[in-house]
């Protein structure tokens, strides 16, 4: 945590090099994020401004929590952000969440054999904004329903129903064979 | 007995252990007699474990020479709005704004020191006619007046000598707005106390001087918030702060 006030610090009075380091440290895993948020066509676009925010603001850091996490959370809400605009109304997040999950799964045992990393990449871009949105941020990021529920401004139960039925999605997209029934959206 | 609808339903918190235990015990008891739930509960798991693989992602080579450039620009673009706004001249350097922001809270300070006492005591009776007569007189004003040119004058002179003994020479840009702020305190000043020489005794004469005192004070204020918000980078409230000394100025 001091080295990142004092990163910080370096950063805000426009030290030589500070913001490149921070760039450096940070930008990799902000890009994925991005990429799999709002996709790789606009996720260059916005890491630019998600560096230029944290530019703006980095005179609001205080140390309390980790740099990283700070950044990460800037980042998510820009990606966010951009969703929303895209969509042209903040309920295009939560326009999805509602419908009932319908599981699938007639077949004896498991449907998905080895996943491939890029299948996966592939598949979840093929999501609804929302549940893409969800998965990333908790099986991908690691969020809480809480923090995610926060983040979309849904319930938390919305979270935990849309995570569930973006699974099922990517379950049926990978599987070797894919069930009749389908979860909806 | 839950049914595989039931089950089906809850799997995914089931392997995120997000159910109370009497509902984990229910489905992993379900689990282990039914074929097909226990397929759906692998698949999740190992979606959920694939997912977390998924980590950063390479960066296109040429982002970082794009990021720095707009930094670059929006720097430069920052300078340019402040300038125009308080139609100061020149951009300014973080330095350059921390000795601007001294100068401008010393001024304040001065004027708040050797002024505001002297408005709390008198200003109501500038603005009573039935009490004008009882009113301080002019000299009174002006020695007050004068002190705090004096005081101000010399806070001044001591941030000049501060910089230079610190081995920073002042930006000429700095000293050239702390003119311009200077110049315009000492006009505002020097209007109210002709128009209280030339009527003493009148109530409005009074309220001029009160409010135009107050008005650059206010304007100094301003300037020293909005000095500090940038400072502190504090864009939401450096912008309330510009818009407010745009309206005052």
């Amino acid at each position: 945590m001091h080295t990142d006030l004092a990163l910080a610090e370096r950063c805000r009075a426009n030290a030589p090099e500070a913001f490149e380091e921070l760039y450096r440290a940070h930008a990799p895993r902000l890009f994925g994020l991005a990429c799999r948020l709002v996709g790789r066509a606009d996720a260059e676009d916005l890491l630019q401004e998600i560096f230029l925010a944290a530019h703006r603001r980095l005179g609001s850091y205080r140390g309390e929590a980790a740099l990283g996490t700070w950044l990460f959370r800037l980042a998510t809400n820009c990606c966010l952000d951009h969703l929303r605009s895209r969509a042209g109304r903040r309920a295009a997040l939560t326009d999805e969440l509602h419908d009932e999950p319908d599981a699938t799964g007639s077949q004896a045992g498991p449907i998905l054999g080895v996943v491939d990393r890029l299948d996966l990449e592939r598949a979840l871009a093929d999501l609804p904004p929302g549940a893409r949105a969800v998965f990333v941020l908790h099986d991908v990021e690691g969020f809480e329903h809480r923090e995610i529920a926060e983040l979309l401004g849904v319930a938390e139960g919305t979270s935990k129903s849309q995570l569930h039925r973006a699974r099922l999605r990517l379950r049926r997209v990978l599987g070797r064979s894919a069930p009749a029934a389908a979860e909806t959206f | 007995m839950r049914t595989c609808s039931d089950v089906q339903r809850d799997l995914s918190r089931y392997v995120d252990d997000d159910l109370p235990p009497d509902d984990q015990a229910a489905i992993a008891q379900h689990l282990a007699s039914c074929e097909v739930c226990r397929g759906i509960e692998a698949d999740l798991r190992q979606l959920r474990a694939r997912a977390r693989t998924l980590g950063p992602m390479p960066l296109p080579g040429h982002l970082w020479s794009k990021i720095a450039d707009r930094l670059r620009m929006e720097n430069v673009d920052a300078s340019a709005e402040v300038v125009e706004v308080r139609s100061w001249p020149m951009s300014w350097s973080h330095r350059s704004w921390l000795w601007l922001g001294l100068a401008a809270t010393l001024v304040v300070i001065a004027l708040g020191a050797y002024i505001a006492p002297s408005l709390s005591r008198r200003a109501p009776a500038a603005v009573t006619p039935d009490n004008a007569t009882r009113a301080v007189s002019v000299q009174d004003v002006t020695d007050e007046l004068d002190q705090a040119l004096e005081h101000y004058g010399r806070a001044v002179a001591g941030l000049e000598t501060l910089a230079r003994e610190d081995g920073a020479s002042m930006d000429p840009a700095v000293s050239a707005a702390l003119q311009t702020n200077l110049t315009a305190i000492d006009r505002a000043i020097a209007e109210s106390r002709t128009a209280l020489i030339d009527q003493p005794q009148s109530a409005s004469a009074r309220a001029s001087l009160t409010d135009a005192l107050r008005q650059k004070v206010d304007v100094l204020q301003t300037t020293v918030a909005l000095v500090n918000d940038l400072r502190r980078e504090n864009e939401d409230d450096a912008a309330d702060a510009a818009k407010k000394l745009g309206k005052q100025s």
